[in-house]
């Protein structure tokens, strides 16, 4: 079975907006109710976070008042900006987050760009029993791993540590085959040109397909990124200790001593919030055109 | 090709550099000496606050401490079992005595060096016999007990006295029959023209449990919970039952309280009394003006009440070099000087289980506290099975099970059969031996 | 080097598709990073995690011994793992609905062009971006009995009486669902839209003159054009659905009372809360067939329809 794909009738330019006209025809009446429609899913969608960013800049007491008024009376105030930045693991946990997730993204990429070329261009024995291999364990969900991973780990003494974090998430099925999709479709004279002239098979991959290859490189390497920071499970389950904690398992699983503080956890929730949507909004075309074309991002 | 080069050894160096900043964090976070006492508990909101204070003193006094709190309950003590499991586990954790079954035999935690805790002042005299025996295994001691805390009454002073039910010391007189606490819950009721006793267990995972198992070991509390199949008094157990749902049938408690309804009643002065963990007695002392308390009433055969114990417990560590065992040394110190800022402790509400802090004359003076000092030598414990404590599938299944008991749902004869079950279908979980 | 004339029987004809390249020995050098982490980290524990679920294996370290089938005769005989796999079930049927046709209404919407592109496509694809724990602590937050965002709209829409989101085992599922709709939609949103955006002007252009509405050129043109992304999307959304855990655990821990615990909760809680590492393996590959039994089956219509 193949990997999950688009149908190759895809454009790969999502900005191209159709004209309206072409979709809506000429009735004023349709462009009104659609934007209408519009405006209120944009501000359904957008009042969870709003909600959240307008509790972090209150007061606990104003926060914890109950019935709810938007806003707050002892007005505006980053008391609990300052809480958790300053003394809970916050801090800690965003540096790990950061730490695991740069390592994972390199080293995925790494291994999955190598084995992706040699797929593409290169015979060697076993070659079509490691791309049927690889593409079998996209149908395996990493959290049918989790028993037995943490089982190994276990064994070689890695539990809680940075490490034992790091090496079960650099294995990603999904990125070998799309890079090699990739690379099948990248046209193959540079590097024969390339291997002519006396270029060994890995310096024709560094110097020459490496850089063409630099936007998909960086596609996935976004979508490696952002798996990483955002993954629960794994780190949930090899870590306790609340210094090695990522940022998604310290806001999990750590409490505040003093009781539930809804402003401090708004706090928390927006600084966890920010560094995801920051690349959003760099990376926005590329983000959106990796999912669009390659299926990459999927859950 | 130069390009590509530098571009390799750029990523390489960044790799290494990110790499090593990793390691060094894995491996600091583990060996370095200098590292605070990793201290691991549960203590959400009032009790939060004063295990943060008490700290404050001990650091002080003995080493720098680092406490994280954790999400009370499952959560809390799974994450503790795989970090002992994983060999880098917290220096110092709180477990409740209950629990202890469950990880001791496991071989997760590590016994106390007597001669240590001695140096720190901390001898099997400092306890009452009955809470030294229950944080000892296998002739080790494994739990360093710091307080007992009991499910008792608390009473708005103020209404009982409308009520007519106050003695000739100001306290409420001592209810010594199931028709004298029937006829106190009506006349309370009068006087607030709603609720006269709360007690709320509606959805609770604990609450019918702690009530009824503490009446059940009024009763005699017989119990062989050691398997295959399990075995108690059911006679004993339906009268409990029986008597629990009358109350619920004839009014006198409320079908509709949850834990946080009881609690709001009570502050409130919708109710004149509230069976509840003496752990709310803190926040009791702020909203009631005039806070009376005592253990649980004898409505049976004999004093009993339900109880359990925080304690400071080792998880395992292999003690390789001299600094992990100086480590060790310092946090046995620690756990000892918590033991000892017991007073703090027992203005939360609990009794300490340091005896010097109960014969302590400030700890008499804290009301209500003292009035319930004496239900530690009455406690009953939940059973000394791995699956029972705080938190776990056992008290969860048993308290829905009493709920329907409660309720009328289930007869008394089929709750106490479906509460069996329920033991019987946890003792047939396989354990390694 | 300068390159001589190749003889003309050797030139290779460039037109047809790469030749089958010789046979390489450096190949190792770029095949063996990729192959030492994948058989560590994926092939051994997958084939140690079959073999654990014929063990008891625990967490304490005890255990381990071999016990044949009995952890999956028990599997098939636990109510829990029924109700878990149920629960999951349950939340698949209702998450992967939403998901499928509010992606499609609003890419639908978005699609017809007009102004605040970008602000669209931030609104519905951000949340996908934020980690579980985030979403999970604002939606805890929204669904507080008492000062929360939800309980406070529906008293503003003139409901009254508390209602517990989390709490009420008929409605805990139903928040979680909502919360994943939120969290997740943006994600099918984009496949649908970059699917519009592929359909070629002229066939709406055509319609027009023949005078078709936009609605209905719509249902003619535009959704029978889609029918193989949502073949698409309904599949990945059900995979992922199935391995829902993070927002369930964080959210209710499973409860009240298990009536929210998904298959990968019921995993972890045997595993970790309960120390039965080998039941809980047996329980990972029993729903790993059911994995891929869902995969099968999706492949098999779409090889018969194709």
């Amino acid at each position: 079975m193949t990997a999950p794909a688009l149908s190759p009738g895809l454009s790969p330019v999502v900005d191209r907006r159709r004209t309206t006209a072409t979709m809506l025809g000429p009735s004023r009446t349709a462009r009104v109710v659609v934007l209408a429609l519009l405006i209120v899913f944009c501000l359904v969608w957008l009042a969870p976070l709003l909600w959240g960013l307008r509790t972090s800049f209150m007061t606990e007491d104003d926060a914890a008042t109950v019935p709810v008024q938007i806003l707050p009376e002892h007005g505006w105030t980053t008391e609990a900006y300052a809480t958790i930045l300053s003394a809970s693991g916050m801090p800690t946990w965003l540096w790990n987050s950061v730490a695991t997730a740069v390592v994972i993204t390199l080293l995925t990429v790494g291994i999955s760009t190598l084995a992706a070329y040699a797929l593409s261009r290169l015979d060697f024995r076993g070659r079509r029993t490691l791309q049927a291999v690889i593409i079998a364990s996209i149908l395996v969900p990493g959290q049918v791993l989790l028993v037995p991973q943490f089982q190994e780990m276990l064994a070689f003494g890695m539990v809680d540590t940075f490490w034992g974090i790091v090496l079960p998430q650099i294995v990603a099925p999904v990125n070998v085959i799309i890079l090699k999709r990739f690379f099948d479709a990248v046209p193959i004279e540079l590097e024969e040109a390339a291997r002519i002239d006396g270029a060994s098979r890995m310096r024709v991959f560094l110097s020459i397909v490496l850089p063409l290859s630099r936007p998909i490189l960086f596609a996935v390497a976004i979508f490696t990124f952002v798996t990483a920071w955002n993954n629960f499970l794994w780190p949930f389950v090899i870590i306790n200790d609340p210094a090695l904690m990522t940022m998604p398992v310290g806001i999990g699983t750590v409490r505040n001593a003093y009781g539930v503080q809804y402003a401090q956890t708004m706090a928390q929730a927006v600084i966890g919030a920010a560094p995801l949507l920051v690349v959003f909004v760099l990376f926005q075309r590329q983000i959106v055109k990796g999912i669009a074309t390659t299926g990459l991002g999927g859950q | 090709m130069q390009r590509a080069a530098t571009r390799r050894s750029v990523l390489l160096g960044l790799l290494a550099g990110v790499g090593l900043v990793g390691c060094g964090g894995g491996g600091a976070s583990d060996q370095a000496a200098a590292r605070p006492i990793q201290l691991w508990h549960l203590f959400e909101g009032a009790d939060g606050k004063v295990m943060t204070a008490m700290l404050d003193q001990v650091v002080a006094r003995t080493s720098p401490v680092q406490a994280t709190c954790f999400a009370w309950g499952a959560p809390y003590y799974t994450k503790l079992a795989m970090a002992s499991a994983g060999g880098r586990p917290p220096d110092l954790a709180v477990m409740h005595a209950s629990r202890l079954n469950g990880y001791a035999p496991g071989g997760l935690l590590q016994p106390y060096d007597m001669g240590v805790l001695a140096r720190a002042g901390i001898t099997e005299a400092s306890f009452a016999p009955a809470v030294w025996e229950r944080c000892r295994y296998q002739d080790e001691l494994y739990a360093l007990p710091l307080d007992t805390h009991p499910f008792v009454t608390f009473t708005n002073l103020d209404i009982a006295a409308k009520a007519g039910i106050l003695g000739t010391d100001g306290q409420p007189a001592p209810i010594t029959s199931q028709e004298q606490f029937v006829a106190v819950g009506r006349k309370l009721a009068e006087v607030t023209g709603g609720l006269g006793i709360a007690y709320g267990f509606l959805l609770d995972t604990a609450q019918a449990w702690r009530l009824f198992w503490g009446l059940y070991g009024q009763t005699g509390g017989e119990y062989d919970f050691a398997g295959p199949k399990a075995r108690w008094d059911d006679a004993q157990a339906i009268r409990v039952v029986t008597f629990l749902a009358s109350l619920f049938a004839d009014g006198v408690l409320s079908r509709n309280l949850d834990y946080d309804g009881s609690v709001s009643a009570f502050t409130t002065g919708r109710a004149g009394m509230i069976l509840s963990g003496e752990w709310e007695g803190a926040s009791f002392v702020k909203s009631v003006k005039n806070l009376g308390a005592a253990p649980m009433p004898t409505l049976f055969d004999r004093p009993a009440g339900y109880a359990d114990s925080h304690t400071f417990v080792l998880p395992r560590r292999e003690l390789a070099d001299p600094a992990a065992v100086e480590r060790r040394v310092r946090a046995v110190a620690v756990a000892a000087g918590l033991v000892q800022e017991g007073l703090r402790w027992a203005g939360g509400g609990h009794i300490p289980a340091y005896l010097p802090i109960v014969a302590d004359p400030r700890y008499g003076q804290l009301k209500p506290q003292s009035s319930y000092a004496q239900a530690a030598q009455s406690v009953f414990l939940d059973p000394p099975v791995p699956f029972a404590g705080p938190g776990t599938e056992f008290q969860k299944r048993m308290s829905a099970q009493l709920t329907r008991g409660f309720l009328g749902t289930d007869t008394p004869q089929a709750t106490v059969a479906g509460m069996l079950a329920v033991v019987d279908d946890l003792l047939s979980i396989p354990r390694p031996a | 080097m300068t390159r001589t004339a190749a003889p003309v029987t050797a030139a290779p004809a460039t037109s047809a598709p790469a030749p089958t390249p010789p046979r390489v020995r450096s190949a190792a050098w770029f095949t063996v990073p990729f192959l030492l982490a994948y058989g560590l980290f994926f092939a051994w524990p997958a084939v140690y995690g079959l073999w654990t679920s014929f063990t008891d294996a625990n967490l304490t370290g005890h255990g381990g011994a071999f016990i044949g089938f009995a952890n999956y005769a028990e599997a098939f005989t636990d109510p829990d793992m029924w109700s878990a796999l149920g629960n999951t079930l349950f939340f698949t049927v209702i998450t992967t609905v939403p998901l499928v046709v509010v992606a499609l209404i609003m890419a639908l919407l978005v699609a017809t062009g007009l102004p605040g592109q970008w602000i669209y496509r931030l609104s519905f694809f951000a949340p996908y971006l934020l980690a579980s724990a985030v979403v999970a602590a604002l939606w805890f937050w929204i669904y507080q009995p008492s000062g929360g965002l939800a309980t406070a709209v529906f008293t503003g829409l003139g409901v009254t009486g508390e209602i517990g989101w989390l709490t009420d085992a008929d409605v805990a599922m139903w928040s979680i669902a909502i919360t994943t709709v939120w969290w997740t939609v943006g994600f099918n949103f984009l496949l649908y839209l970059a699917a519009i955006q592929t359909i070629p002007d002229h066939l709406y252009e055509a319609a027009a003159l023949d005078g078709a509405g936009a609605l209905r050129r719509t249902w003619s043109i535009t959704l029978p054009m889609l029918s193989r992304t949502t073949g698409l999307i309904v599949l990945l959304q059900v995979l992922a659905s199935l391995k829902v855990f993070d927002q369930i655990y964080l959210m209710t821990s499973g409860g009240p009372d298990g009536a929210t615990r998904s298959t990968i909760e019921y995993v972890y809680d045997t595993a970790f809360t309960g120390y039965r590492l080998g039941h809980a393996a047996g329980v990972s590959v029993i729903f790993f067939a059911l994995i891929i039994l869902v995969s099968l089956v999706r492949t098999l219509r779409t090889s018969r329809e194709g």
